[in-house]
């Protein structure tokens, strides 16, 4: 391990980190920049609490080493998903459809959530249970959750289709 | 007397309450009724509500703001306590939930009324704060009207003000009563007073936390200003071992390692910058520092069978030999069940900061007073200057009452100085925790007439400790046993996860209950309805609901069905639809079907999210989960080599609740009993698809495999 100085940007802003080049990301948002969003469920990628976007794809911060990270990545966490105080589609449709109950993997939930409506605005069930199937929920809400994927994807689909 | 001493010395669940503002003046008969005229004075105690039923006591207090406030030591763990809470209190005095606070597991401000289990605080808790808003309501209508010289027929609540219907002008706040001196009469409340109270729709009062990020976990506190703790604890923790001083320079070699120690037979114990730089400094531990016992764990409860001994006869009437004897049909079963963990998503977590003489304590806790305690037993800091604050639990299930992280941050702090956050790694969930299921055995024997009804029953289970078994049926000659197997010869530690063992227990006796209907050539419905005490309307329920009578089932194909009595409080029957792959042995899941009596349900979504998870749980350990272990640790570590349900698992669910017992009248509870009725329902159904009983969880392709084999042989 050797420690490393660089620029990373989060939810937009820059921020000038030293850490050690083997330290996940996850630790870097949670305990340097203070964003507790993002959870810690195993460490290794199995269970998607942590998970974040990096470009727009969701990725598993548990894993993303320090070195990895370029200051022009941009990298959202839950903190940085609404806008301007407004809560995203999906933040929403989770509100709208209890999807949730302890809520300790929401966050990773709804970060890859917007991660497959970014790719796919309609996707089936089908296509939401695939996207969807390595993320963990122990209290198992998981058919509110695929409802209210649903709802964003058929609310967007409707939307597209007005708009033609 | 200041507040907090008071609260403690009542010992009571507490509600706090004042007028909230307005949120609906357009339709508001008050309209006139100024701001100024609701201002009160700043005083606290109003009265007090004791419920003795309930063995829980409710105080209700008037403080100087425009906020009600209620207090509980039970935890909120995802099972929707505040929501409920907030919906109880805001049907009860008419007001909107938006001004409502809840405040839950602080051991400062709040009560110690128990630990937050057995699905029982909504039971417990929101019954007893709404009886206790009932009477207080009761009270100021009362009052209130004796003042304006009417009839209580005459006058109407809202918000706090009691006015006269015809005369809208002819009011009196609650407050200005207080002023005065207001007598409450306490009264002690019976359920016959209470109205049924529904759902008013309300989603759960921590949605915009929840879905931002914002809501606050226990790992969440004191970010950036403390280090990470941890004990050196290996797999082997519970298997006989001993710590002597470690050699810790290797540890101290560790980057970003601050300090280590060593803490007698609590072990050596590592303190870092971060939480990777932790685990580094303890993979860095020298083994030696453990020195083996000589005690070697058995592998499995039926391997020592032989040596249990009889705890505790549950039950027992009749004559079981003699009418065994005299019955044409008898069938006699064993069923054995396997290990599972609580695997929440959230490890266990603390954060502590102890001096000299005080500690502080933020924990991811089902009984925020438990830890108090424990933590004034290690630090051996009193009791009262210890304070703790139970965060929002990521997942409890049973797992998180009395857990060490409290205690051992805590330790560590108070030995350096430093505040400490100690989270579990998922390791240690897996295999130190001690909150895992150990393994059940289940003998049961039962004798059955011509017509269908069963005369004679024994049941014997054989487990390490725990028994939460109620009976269903009605059988005139029944003797239901438990026999306990020494902890120590086994490798892990039974534990209360989402119920004691009647998980494991309704799976053998609602598999019997169908291989009982098969063995007398009867329909396992009818065969249920023969002999089962209630249930009756709640079985019928559920076999519409999947057209039961109607059903023909595709090759391999098939259903099955179980019920519950959780405590004789809350009941439920599922039925599911299989079919088995029977070159693999996969079993799919097709439809889950179930009915539900749980009393009155105060909040129907928070129910369903908590019920349909249930449901799933039962499925996860029913066809996924087991801990594996040698004769000496458990193997599992990760969630790699322990596979949970996931999105790719859920069958097409529908439930609904119906009341079928009882006056229905109070909330009774929901959040383990869905679960047993999983893994019976399943194995019956997979019967009635292949002709093959499994006797034995989980049923993973391998044992449905094994099974059919068996048969075939």
């Amino acid at each position: 391990m050797s420690k490393l100085k660089k620029v990373i940007t989060v939810n937009g802003d820059h921020h000038e980190v030293s850490a050690d080049s083997s330290e996940p990301l996850l630790w870097i948002l949670r305990d340097r920049l203070g964003l507790t969003g993002t959870k810690y469920g195993c460490g290794e990628g199995a269970c998607g609490t942590c998970t974040v976007l990096i470009d727009g794809k969701a990725e598993r911060s548990c894993l993303v080493p320090f070195e990895d990270l370029e200051a022009r990545q941009a990298i959202v966490t839950i903190e940085g998903l609404d806008r301007e105080g407004e809560l995203s589609p999906v933040q929403q449709a989770f509100v709208e459809h209890n999807a949730f109950a302890c809520g300790y993997c929401t966050s990773g939930m709804i970060m890859q959530a917007t991660d497959l409506l970014t790719i796919n605005k309609n996707p089936s069930r089908s296509e939401i249970i695939e996207a969807m199937n390595d993320n963990l929920c122990r209290c198992a809400t998981y058919p509110s959750i695929i409802t209210a994927i649903e709802s964003v994807g058929q609310e967007t689909g409707r939307e597209s289709e007005d708009q033609s | 007397m200041k507040r907090r001493n008071f609260l403690k010395l009542v010992g009571s669940s507490t509600l706090a309450f004042a007028v909230p503002g307005c949120s609906d003046r357009k339709n508001d008969p008050l309209l006139e009724y100024t701001d100024k005229e609701l201002e009160f004075v700043d005083f606290e105690i109003l009265c007090r509500s004791v419920h003795p039923w309930r063995n829980f006591s409710e105080l209700v207090l008037f403080r100087s703001t425009e906020r009600i406030e209620v207090y509980s030591g039970r935890s909120e763990l995802g099972q929707g306590l505040t929501t409920v809470l907030v919906s109880v209190v805001s049907q009860a005095f008419e007001i909107e939930p938006d001004n409502i606070d809840v405040f839950l597991a602080n051991t400062d401000l709040c009560p110690d009324d128990g630990p937050t289990s057995g699905s029982a605080a909504t039971r417990n808790i929101g019954w007893a704060i709404w009886l206790a808003c009932l009477e207080i309501k009761d009270d100021i209508i009362s009052e209130g009207a004796k003042r304006l010289g009417v009839d209580s027929t005459e006058v109407r609540f809202l918000r706090g003000i009691v006015f006269v219907e015809k005369d809208r002008k002819s009011r009196i706040s609650m407050f200005e009563m207080r002023r005065d001196g207001i007598k409450f009469t306490n009264p002690n409340t019976t359920p016959q007073k209470v109205q049924m109270y529904r759902d008013p729709g309300l989603g759960s009062v921590r949605a915009l936390e929840i879905v931002t990020g914002q809501l606050k976990y226990a790992g969440d506190m004191m970010v950036g200003e403390c280090r990470y703790g941890g004990f050196f604890t290996p797999a082997e923790f519970r298997t006989g071992y001993r710590f002597q001083p470690a050699d810790l320079h290797q540890t101290l070699a560790v980057p970003g390692v601050v300090t280590a120690g060593n803490m007698g037979q609590r072990g050596p114990f590592v303190v870092a910058e971060t939480f990777p730089a932790l685990q580094a400094g303890l993979a860095a531990m020298n083994r030696k520092s453990i020195v083996p016992k000589g005690k070697s764990l058995v592998k499995n409860l039926v391997q020592v069978r032989e040596q249990a001994v009889l705890k505790k006869t549950a039950k027992d009437t009749g004559d079981i030999e003699h009418h065994l004897k005299s019955c044409r049909h008898t069938l006699s079963e064993t069923y054995t069940t396997h290990s599972y963990n609580v695997a929440y998503l959230e490890p266990q977590t603390s954060v502590a900061i102890v001096t000299d003489d005080e500690a502080r304590l933020w924990d991811s806790t089902q009984h925020a007073h438990r830890q108090q305690q424990m933590v004034a037993d290690a630090t051996q800091i009193p009791l009262d200057r210890v304070h703790v604050t139970g965060t929002n639990v990521g997942g409890g299930f049973g797992g998180k009452i009395g857990h060490r992280s409290g205690a051992e941050a805590a330790l560590i702090s108070q030995v350096t100085g430093l505040p400490i956050k100690r989270l579990f790694s998922r390791a240690e969930v897996f295999q130190r925790s001690s909150r895992a299921k150990e393994e059940v055995a289940v003998d049961l024997i039962s004798g059955v007439n011509d017509e269908g009804k069963i005369i004679a029953r024994s049941v014997d289970i054989y487990q390490d400790e725990g028994h939460g078994l109620t009976d269903i049926y009605k059988i005139p000659n029944s003797r239901i046993r438990l026999f306990r197997v020494s902890q120590g010869q086994m490798a892990i530690r039974h534990a209360t996860i989402r119920g004691t063992s009647f998980t494991q227990d309704v799976f053998a006796m609602e598999s019997h209950m169908s291989s009982l209907a098969h063995s007398i050539s009867m329909d396992p419905l009818e065969f249920r309805l023969n002999n089962v005490r209630w249930h009756r309307d709640l079985l019928h329920a559920a076999a519409e609901m999947i057209d039961y009578g109607a059903y023909r089932p595709p090759e391999d194909h098939g259903l099955g069905m179980a019920i519950i009595n959780h405590g004789g409080r809350q009941f439920g029957a599922l039925f599911v639809e299989v079919d088995v792959d029977r070159t693999t042995g996969r079993i799919a899941i097709h439809r889950m079907r179930a009915a539900f009596d749980i009393g009155i349900v105060i909040c129907e979504t928070t129910a369903t999210v908590g019920i349909i998870g249930a449901l799933i749980w039962g499925l996860s350990i029913s066809m996924k989960e087991e801990l594996k272990k040698d004769e000496n640790r458990i193997l599992t570590n990760s969630f790699s080599g322990y596979d949970i349900a996931r999105f790719s698992d859920i069958p097409d669910m529908k439930i609904k609740f119906i009341n079928t017992y009882g006056n229905g009248l109070s909330p009774r509870g929901c959040g383990e009993m869905p679960l047993p009725l999983v893994a019976p329902a399943v194995a019956n159904a997979v019967y009635n698809a292949i002709g093959v009983r499994l006797f034995a969880t989980p049923f993973t392709p391998e044992r449905v495999l094994a099974a059919i084999r068996a048969q075939q042989a």
